[in-house]
């Protein structure tokens, strides 16, 4: 008895006072979301940084990318997430959240991590063109052609119409009409290309693969579907012509340094269009 | 050095000191700034230099010995560190009475990211080491009843009343004080005696002490009255402020300048490698001083140990802003907390305090290791902590080499001085330490360096004269200054500018009025010249006037000058026959019109016109200009909303305006010689304290 009161004079007069006093008041004075939401403001003018470096308005910049990630992973800590057998479940601004850290997180030059997050976001919107397009460049990249087709391949049969509705915004049912269909006009236009680029993807992991039919195959449907650009590649591909087309900067960037698409967050862009 | 660049707020503090010394140079002391957004006082810019104190000045020195101001520039701020540092070693040296940890705390703080802010924030070093020197006098006060310690207190305190605000300093000592009186309670009877019996004693020395602080509080109190002045604008900050003082600032303003925006606590270890100085918030301390706090947690606690970590832990609690209750608490209950809002500030300066309680802590657990018989459970607790760190360190991202290293380091320094092989030698002792703390800053230090911008453009370093034009520039022809922008580059040239600013800026109402609701093409038209002869005058009440008949006029250049005051005398016999319709501005020199000199606090020019004329200058009105006309003192009207206006009898007038009184103007100067003698005095005092010392 002695011994243990000798001893709780000591546990009370040793340092270890302060640093459980100074705890305990930050446990229960901090007020944690206001942390965040002050973090949100501190570091709201980065989070739109992704999407402007895509959109070629800025130069790349590590640090911005960092704070965005930042920014973006205090949003998720702010979202209800659930977590039942594995899958995660939670609105659809969470997997979007997912996927603007992925992005970050390839630039970064993580790509594992980014790997991790999209498929995270991906159980929350499986049918998401634009989860799936960026997975299967990240896997190009590493080399994993397969892997990469598997990810592409779902998506080259969808019609433009289709592929724009991949997207199970949790929240579209609720729009306006006007906003929908602002909606669908917007991304119908935007994927134009990236159905171009997930072909020219495709096609190009299936040369590195030596599927030769397969090749040709794709890049026929390519034509077909009318999605032939300029540059001779499907027609190439698909032996309709013997001119090797250019490696221009273009698909120079696609092979070599492919860009993620960024997944739009809100309807912000679209209430823009159509004010 | 020409490599280093200044990042931050640390570009447009270059500018304003060089501003500052370019003019004192010239023996003006720059009252007014003719250049910024069309004529604008300096009272509240030059707050933030530190003009008084004499360390400012061996810019000066330096560039007399050969470098260029920019270089000048960068060698002062690093030795105004160092003297901050020496002030930190011998105020550690006091309190732990023991020069080994006193010079680890030192290295402790040199590599931490205080120091970071030396090339991006001048006011956390001017209010550190004013801070750091004011307690060490104080301490040695306490100790010894010497007359070089008040005259250090005095001189600490006038450069903290002076410089920026004195609020992170006000609010650091009132908690300083709350402590002292809640752990030395008993002390404080014989103290007060001590101290009373030290001022009766020297009471010549207190009555000039207190006379020498009074001195310091003018420039301040002349700030408090510029911000409480209708007449003058305060920035965004202030937006929502008390209408009646301008310098109050809303708490929702205040709380953006909270560390935890920013600041993440994962920040302390993660990603530490990726920061650069132009990041608003990085905190970083050695590795090894987190180290501590689990390998201390039984040191016993003594009163000096509560006083540093219940300091150190409220400024921290106070940085957090809206996050924690006690910002608000204080927001609420002390007036002056809410004229300042760099709230993050405080953390910065938390740093010392912390790093003093976990050396001393430090300092406690090795006097404090048990003998050779019971130090089987010492080193078990050692080595787990140790190991948990580590395991700590794995599962977090982006953690640097050096910070493993440093961990590992750390239990082979415990191990030793458990084997008594570092007790025995101090330099090893301290060689070793050395090597454990500066492993981590070296490392995060070489990332700042790479991760500092690029300095794309040279910073100005040739001396600059105030230049007298005709014109101002358009909008577009603004000169730009590397690493900075918005009004801060309005502010800190000695040529002309277009005066147009976007956003809301520090300076006189009435200028900004005219920015915000006129037309901005017929305003510049207007405001690019100088001086505007008018041949018709309309007396205006304020209250009655719409700002969109000023443009009118203006637009079409309307030879009426709009004057605003309550009667003009002159007016009345105001008649001149024939006039045009349009006014006339002057282009340059000419028999009619001479500027015969100009300064940034004055103008004098000679006019010789054949009828009488009312000359409208524009540059902003203010209340303290006052001018003579042939020596005889006239009256300066504000006219065309913002701007100065005087009548002008026909024939040859020598005209001469002038801002502030003459005895503001040597008021400045009686200043700073007072603190280069109170300086002198100090140096002085130390040396024959030292000489004795080593005599006896």
């Amino acid at each position: 008895m002695i011994f243990l009161f000798n001893t709780m004079i000591k546990f009370c007069s040793s340092t270890i006072i302060y640093y459980l006093i100074a705890g305990f008041i930050i446990f229960f004075s901090m007020d944690v979301k206001k942390v965040k939401v002050n973090r949100l403001n501190y570091l709201k003018d980065s989070a739109s940084f992704p999407v402007s470096y895509l959109e070629g308005r800025s130069s790349f910049d590590e640090r911005q990318f960092r704070y965005a990630r930042r920014y973006y992973q205090t949003l998720i800590d702010l979202v209800p997430v659930y977590e039942k057998s594995g899958m995660v479940h939670g609105p659809t601004a969470l997997s979007r959240a997912y996927a603007m850290i992925a992005l970050c997180d390839y630039y970064l030059g993580k790509n594992e991590e980014a790997i991790t997050l999209l498929q995270k976001a991906i159980q929350i919107e499986p049918k998401h063109f634009w989860l799936n397009y960026n997975l299967g460049v990240i896997y190009f990249k590493l080399g994993n052609y397969e892997t990469a087709l598997s990810y592409l391949k779902e998506y080259l049969s969808l019609n433009k119409e289709k592929l724009a509705l991949s997207m199970q915004l949790d929240y579209y049912d609720r729009w306006e009409p006007r906003l929908r269909e602002e909606y669908k006009k917007v991304s119908v236009g935007e994927f134009y290309q990236l159905m171009v680029n997930s072909y020219k993807l495709s096609i190009l992991a299936h040369e590195q693969l030596k599927n030769s039919i397969e090749m040709k195959k794709l890049a026929s449907v390519a034509i077909r579907l009318g999605l032939a650009p300029k540059d001779g590649f499907f027609y190439y591909y698909a032996d309709l012509s013997t001119v090797k087309p250019e490696v221009g900067k273009a698909l120079f960037d696609l092979v070599f340094n492919p860009s993620l698409h960024f997944v739009p967050i809100g309807q912000e862009k679209y209430l823009a269009k159509t004010r | 050095m020409e490599k280093i660049s200044l990042e931050g707020t640390a570009p447009a503090y270059y500018y304003r000191i060089k501003y500052f010394l370019d003019s004192i140079m010239q023996g003006v002391y720059p009252l007014w700034n003719p250049f910024s957004v069309w004529g604008s006082p300096d009272v509240v810019d030059m707050r933030a230099l530190g003009e008084y104190n004499p360390f400012l000045y061996s810019i000066l020195l330096f560039k007399v010995a050969g470098l260029s101001f920019y270089k000048a520039y960068l060698v002062y701020m690093a030795s105004y560190y160092l003297v901050g540092l020496i002030g930190f070693y011998l105020l550690s040296k006091e309190v732990m009475a023991d020069k080994r940890f006193a010079y680890v705390a030192y290295v402790v703080l040199m590599f931490s990211s205080l120091s970071q802010t030396v090339f991006t924030e001048n006011v956390l070093i001017y209010m550190f080491v004013s801070i750091v020197w004011f307690f060490y006098f104080l301490l040695r006060l306490v100790k010894a009843e010497e007359s070089r310690y008040w005259l250090g207190l005095t001189f600490c305190l006038i450069i903290i009343f002076t410089t920026y605000l004195p609020f992170y300093f006000l609010l650091i000592f009132l908690f300083f004080l709350l402590f002292f009186i809640l752990f030395y309670f008993r002390e404080l009877v014989p103290l007060t005696h001590r101290l009373l019996k030290n001022i009766r004693n020297r009471p010549r020395l207190i009555v000039f002490c207190i006379l020498a602080l009074g001195c310091s509080l003018l420039p301040i109190l002349r700030g408090y009255q510029a911000a409480r002045d209708p007449a003058y604008l305060m920035d965004f900050h202030h937006r929502k402020a008390d209408e009646k003082n301008f310098l109050v600032m809303d708490i929702d303003a205040i709380n953006l300048g909270g560390v935890t925006g920013p600041l993440d606590w994962q920040d302390l270890f993660s990603e530490i490698g990726a920061f650069a100085g132009r990041d608003t918030v990085f905190v970083f301390v050695t590795i090894f001083l987190y180290l501590l706090v689990p390998l201390t947690v039984l040191n016993r606690i003594n009163r000096r140990s509560s006083l540093l970590f219940c300091l150190g832990f409220i400024l921290f609690m106070v940085s957090l802003a809206d996050a924690a209750p006690v910002h608000r608490f204080l927001y609420e209950h002390i007036y002056f907390v809410r004229l300042f809002r760099n709230l993050f500030f405080l953390l910065y300066l938390a740093i010392p305090v912390l790093i003093l309680f976990g050396v001393d802590q430090f300092r406690l657990l090795l006097s404090s290791w048990p003998p050779m018989g019971k130090r089987g459970a010492w080193l078990i607790f050692i080595i787990s902590i140790h190991l948990l760190v580590l395991l700590f360190l794995m599962t977090q991202e982006d953690i640097i080499r050096s910070s493993y290293l440093t961990i590992i380091g750390s239990l082979m320094f415990f191990t030793l001085w458990g084997t008594q092989v570092l007790n025995q030698n101090r330099l090893l002792f301290l060689l070793f330490l050395l090597v454990i703390i500066l492993i981590q800053p070296i490392e995060v230090f070489h990332y700042l360096t790479q991760n500092a911008q690029p300095l794309a453009k040279p910073f100005r370093s040739e001396s600059q004269k105030p230049h007298f034009t005709f014109q101002r520039p358009l909008k577009g022809e603004d000169l730009t200054l590397p690493g900075i922008s918005g009004y801060a580059s309005e502010l800190k040239l000695m040529q002309d500018r277009s005066g147009f600013v976007d956003h809301e800026y520090i300076g006189l109402r009435k200028s900004h009025d005219l920015q915000r609701n006129m037309d901005y093409t017929i305003l510049q038209e207007y405001i690019r010249h100088k001086f505007i002869v008018y041949d018709k005058v309309e007396m205006i009440q304020e209250s009655n006037f719409d700002l969109k008949s000023l443009e009118q006029a203006f637009s079409i250049q309307k030879n009426v000058a709009y004057v605003f005051g309550d009667s003009m005398e002159e007016y009345k016999n105001f008649h001149n026959d024939n006039i045009p319709e349009q006014y006339f501005f002057v282009t340059g020199n000419s028999p009619e019109f001479e500027v015969l000199g100009f300064g940034l606090n004055f103008i004098k020019f000679k006019t010789n016109f054949n009828s009488r004329k009312f000359l409208v200058y524009n540059d902003s009105f203010h209340k303290e200009w006052w001018g003579y006309a042939n020596q005889i003192p006239i009256k300066i009207w504000r006219a065309n909303w913002a701007f100065k206006g005087i009548w002008l009898d026909p024939g040859e007038n020598i005209v001469y305006l002038r801002y502030g009184k003459p005895w503001l103007h040597r008021f400045h100067f009686f200043l700073i010689s007072l603190m280069f003698v109170l300086l002198g005095a100090l140096v002085i005092l130390f040396l024959r304290s030292r000489t004795i010392l080593i005599e006896g």
